[in-house]
């Protein structure tokens, strides 16, 4: 057989499919990147720089000492004992709820997955506000407690950290259900089968094969929703009434109330490596990638 | 439902939970409705009287109309902006490699999580500095960066879920990447766009926290003013008014998407129960035969090497104009690989590629003119087989009338004319890998190229299958490279057979000379069964290691291997001059139209097969039989 070679054309580079795609995707990459960086990693780099800044040239780390006072750390130490109780809570409401929405399919779980995606397209203040009129001293639960004679004066249910975990709870508990129902839901049913067979109890089974099956799923969620409690502001603001401060409402002070920017560009840094922390271990643990999926409505 | 862990109680325990949680998700949303109408001050319930009060503030109040206008556009020119930017982001993220594509996940999605009092200083410095504090702008420019996440999930999401094939598909179709990704990547993605546009505009529209920091008293957005009204106390009922319509609307949303993703499947087939076209059949014989024809491809010393294993290693392959040749291997032999350099998707680290005397090593594969049909076809399914076997067609910008044409003579090829409307959607497995062959073969390529594209049917299938695309090769004079680890499947397509071991040729010949003449080991045991005898061969005598000497069909010397089919050992009295050889029978197996014997022999196990009919003496289990066979149809094989 004779194949007359023809050098390859000189004039054509080396066009290889690998660096034509990339040089595409650097293309497709630009323009967002700019967006962030700008939009993003500037005004982060700048809270850095003003919280290390001096009253003249050079480092200083006053602001960061000032951070150490009591009322700061008061504020801190509540803020983390608000988001583990909140995460808490909405771990142990949810896991169920998460199982009912991975594992059944009756009217229930449809409604359920419902009111769950209605609440998280809802403004949070709207949601906050309806719990101002159901947890109030005249408010529907107070009155309904009332007026069945259960209770002689109304209970104290809001304006305290009582209102705050209710309304935080109610806020967070879809992010909790929609991150741990499709890691439920991966589980392979035949394993459990599988156990079944082998004669152990329904009850051995769950707790010996289902939940440390769902272990790495429920921790993904429960960081996830850590990480929000930590920065909430609105519900802790309005429910809390002033008896229940975090350090995103430390941070408002600072700026609109005490004009102190650089101790408020402290303050923000430390949430700021709290929360890239927590995003990177759940990079780290779980993968962004489920929460891709769990992104979708 | 029935579930495997829980009984009837506690399974009645749960949904029962499930309907507390469901009154908990909705009280506090429900409960602001039947508020909004009661006429009363103070925010007691239940409501004692029906009144429009509320609502009649809301609308002849100037503010709160200024307020809700505002709102809505930065919600608008934020989702819009992040739509944009959010796309673009996820489209480059999901073409990066791993390690990469983790970092710029991580970049971008990190405005989510970071609180979003965070931000707000950080904007708030920053904005200061350049003197946008207290603009509509600066408000856009911060809710786009706090959406873009929003969008990002749910496209990443969809593109991860894109079968990867689609993008070589359309490459080898000829599509360059602005084409592949405007019309193939770009339709894919509109119900998940518009769910992060969605999730993008509400999030902008109720952000108040990054809003407080950045308008000044002249820019009040709506939540802003609800939280104005909430913060001192809940006072003013109009927020019950606004919140009612907002619940409105987000009920509305929810419902909406929830029809809209069950509606009928009617709705959905709409399009197809429209009547089939009837297309003129253009008969096979065409006047435009002569371009269909197959060119040489020719391999030389192409190398691939991934991490520093090599994939494929030096291979030489010279497939002449017309041929059919298979790839034949077991898993992770390198053949996908081979395939994959021959269309152009990975660059080979040494060794040229001559499609028809021409160097195309550095040609990309949108240029190659080879059609590929791939192992999970590759159909582009939101467009209809006409379109998608248009689709290279379009792509060389060919002209309508002719497009129409060689669409219709391809689909008659494979006898798919009556579905050129359906969708992918509707078709069976045998239907789809049709339309992929048409459409491999509807712009006239240079060489077709095969990857197992009939692993995904069943048998019976299988074997039409086969029949139609040796009839289409023929027909046409194609060049084929077909990859396949179906050794049945290789005998019965090819002209000539490649058998690749670890990113090697091991042999390339056509079937019989492979049966009856394997170059070694591997190929005697991969195609066909073989009895394999180890020893060193002298003249015609091959001594094993047990020290019995077998009779060879030619002299040889050297290491050797002896290859004995199983169809060609004697059981019972058998040839003369054969050295006595006597096994034990251990096991017989009918298998339709052979039965096949397993022999324990001071040589280890042998295979005998016999034609079922013809089984000369009783075959009882652990009975002595002596052993032989013809030296001449025994073969030998350099090597031990």
């Amino acid at each position: 057989m004779s194949v007359a070679f023809v050098p390859a054309n000189a004039r054509a580079p080396a066009f290889g499919w690998e660096r034509y795609r990339a040089r595409v995707t650097i293309l497709l990459l630009a323009g967002p990147l700019v967006v962030v960086f700008l939009l993003f990693v500037v005004p982060m780099a700048e809270l850095v720089s003003l919280s290390l800044s001096g009253d003249g040239a050079g480092i200083s780390l006053a602001a960061y000492s000032e951070l150490l006072r009591p009322v700061y750390a008061r504020l801190f130490l509540f803020t983390i004992e608000l988001g583990l109780v909140v995460t808490i809570l909405c771990l142990a409401l949810g896991y169920p709820i998460a199982y009912l929405l991975a594992h059944f399919r009756s009217g229930i779980a449809r409604w359920l997955l419902l009111a769950l995606f209605l609440a998280l397209w809802l403004s949070v203040l709207v949601r906050t506000y309806g719990w101002i009129i159901i947890l109030q001293r005249h408010g529907a639960l107070n009155t309904l407690l009332l007026d069945a004679g259960l209770i002689r004066s109304p209970f104290a249910l809001v304006y305290n950290s009582f209102g705050v975990y209710v309304g935080m709870v109610h806020l967070l508990l879809p992010f909790m259900v929609i991150t741990l129902a499709p890691a439920l839901r991966t589980i392979d049913t035949n394993l459990i089968r599988a156990a079944l067979s082998l004669g152990a109890s329904p009850l051995t089974v769950f707790w010996r094969i289902y939940f440390p099956l769902s272990l790495p799923g429920a921790v993904a969620a429960s960081m996830l929703v850590f990480g929000m409690a930590l920065g909430f502001f609105i519900t802790p603001a309005i429910l809390g009434g002033g008896n229940a401060n975090t350090i995103a409402m430390a941070i408002k002070d600072q700026v609109q109330v005490l004009a102190d920017l650089r101790l408020a560009s402290a303050t923000s840094v430390v949430l700021l490596v709290i929360s890239l922390a927590i995003l990177a271990a759940y990079e780290r643990t779980a993968g962004l990638d489920r929460l891709f999926s769990a992104g979708r409505p | 439902m029935s579930d495997l862990l829980l009984g009837r109680t506690s399974g009645r325990l749960l949904i029962s939970f499930g309907w507390l949680v469901l009154a908990f998700v909705l009280a506090p949303v429900l409960i602001l409705i039947p508020l909004s109408f009661s006429g009363e001050t103070a925010l007691v319930f239940p409501p004692a009287e029906f009144s429009l009060r509320w609502y009649g503030q809301l609308f002849s109040d100037p503010r709160w109309r200024e307020s809700a206008l505002l709102s809505l556009s930065v919600a608008l020119a934020a989702a819009v902006l992040a739509t944009v930017i959010g796309t673009l982001a996820a489209l480059g993220i999901n073409r990066l490699g791993t390690a990469a594509r983790r970092l710029f996940k991580l970049l971008f999605l990190s405005p989510m999580v970071v609180p979003l009092m965070v931000i707000g200083a950080g904007f708030y410095v920053i904005f200061a500095k350049v003197g946008l504090l207290g603009s509509v702008a600066s408000l856009v420019l911060a809710h786009t960066t706090l959406v873009i996440p929003f969008v990002i999930l749910p496209v990443g999401a969809r593109l991860a879920a894109l079968n990867p094939s689609l993008e070589h598909a359309a490459a080898v179709c000829g599509a360059g990447q602005l084409r592949t990704i405007l019309q193939i990547i770009l339709p894919q993605l509109g119900a998940a766009s518009a769910a992060g546009f969605a999730f993008a505009f509400v999030f902008s529209f109720d952000e108040v926290v990054v809003a407080q920091f950045l308008s000044g008293p002249t820019l009040e957005t709506l939540p802003r003013r609800m939280w104005e009204g909430i913060a001192v106390g809940g006072l003013d009922k109009t927020i019950t008014a606004v919140s009612s319509i907002e619940i409105a609307v987000a009920i509305a949303a929810v419902a909406f998407v929830e029809i809209w993703r069950r509606r009928p499947e009617r709705m959905r087939m709409s399009r197809d129960t429209a009547p089939v076209q009837a297309t003129p059949r253009s008969p096979l014989t065409t006047a435009d035969t002569g371009s269909d024809a197959g060119v040489p491809v020719v391999c030389e010393g192409l190398t691939k090497r991934f991490t520093g294993v090599a994939a494929v290693q030096s291979l030489d392959l010279a497939v002449q104009a017309g041929e059919f040749i298979t790839i034949l291997g077991p898993s992770g032999s390198g053949k996908s690989t081979l395939l994959m350099l021959i269309a152009g998707f990975i660059p080979p680290d040494a060794g040229r590629l001559i499609i028809d005397g021409r160097d195309v090593s550095a040609v990309p594969p949108h240029r190659r003119d080879i059609g590929v049909v791939f192992q999970n076809y590759a159909l582009f399914p939101h467009l209809d087989v006409r379109r998608n076997v248009a689709f290279p067609l379009a792509a060389r910008r060919i002209a309508a009338e002719e497009t129409r044409r060689r669409t219709d003579r391809a689909l008659s090829l494979v006898r798919m004319e009556d579905f050129a409307a359906r969708r992918i959607s509707e078709l069976s497995g045998g239907q789809q890998q049709r339309v992929a062959l048409a459409r491999a073969v509807a712009f006239h390529p240079c060489a077709l190229l095969m990857d197992e594209p009939l692993s995904a049917l069943d048998r019976g299938l299988r074997l039409d299958m086969q029949g139609e695309i040796r009839r289409l090769q023929r027909s046409l004079g194609q060049t084929v490279i077909y990859v396949t680890h179906d050794q049945e499947e290789a005998i019965n397509l090819a002209d000539r057979v490649a058998v690749m071991q670890s990113g090697r040729l091991q042999q390339v010949a056509t079937p019989q000379e492979l049966y009856l003449k394997p170059k070694n080991s591997f190929v005697a045991a991969f195609f066909g069964e073989a009895n394999l005898f180890r020893g060193t061969a002298s003249g015609t005598v091959l001594t094993t290691a047990g020290g019995m000497r077998l009779p060879l069909p030619c002299p040889f010397a050297g290491p050797a291997t002896l290859c004995v089919r199983p169809e060609i050992v004697m059981l019972g009295p058998g040839a003369e001059d054969f050295p006595a050889l006597v096994g034990v029978i251990e096991e017989v197996r009918f298998q339709g139209s052979v039965t096949r014997i397993r022999v324990a022999t001071p040589l280890g196990p042998m295979t005998v097969t016999r034609p079922a009919t013809q089984i000369e003496a009783p075959l009882a289990l652990d009975s002595s039989v002596r052993i032989s066979w013809q030296r001449q149809l025994a073969h030998v094989m350099a090597g031990a």
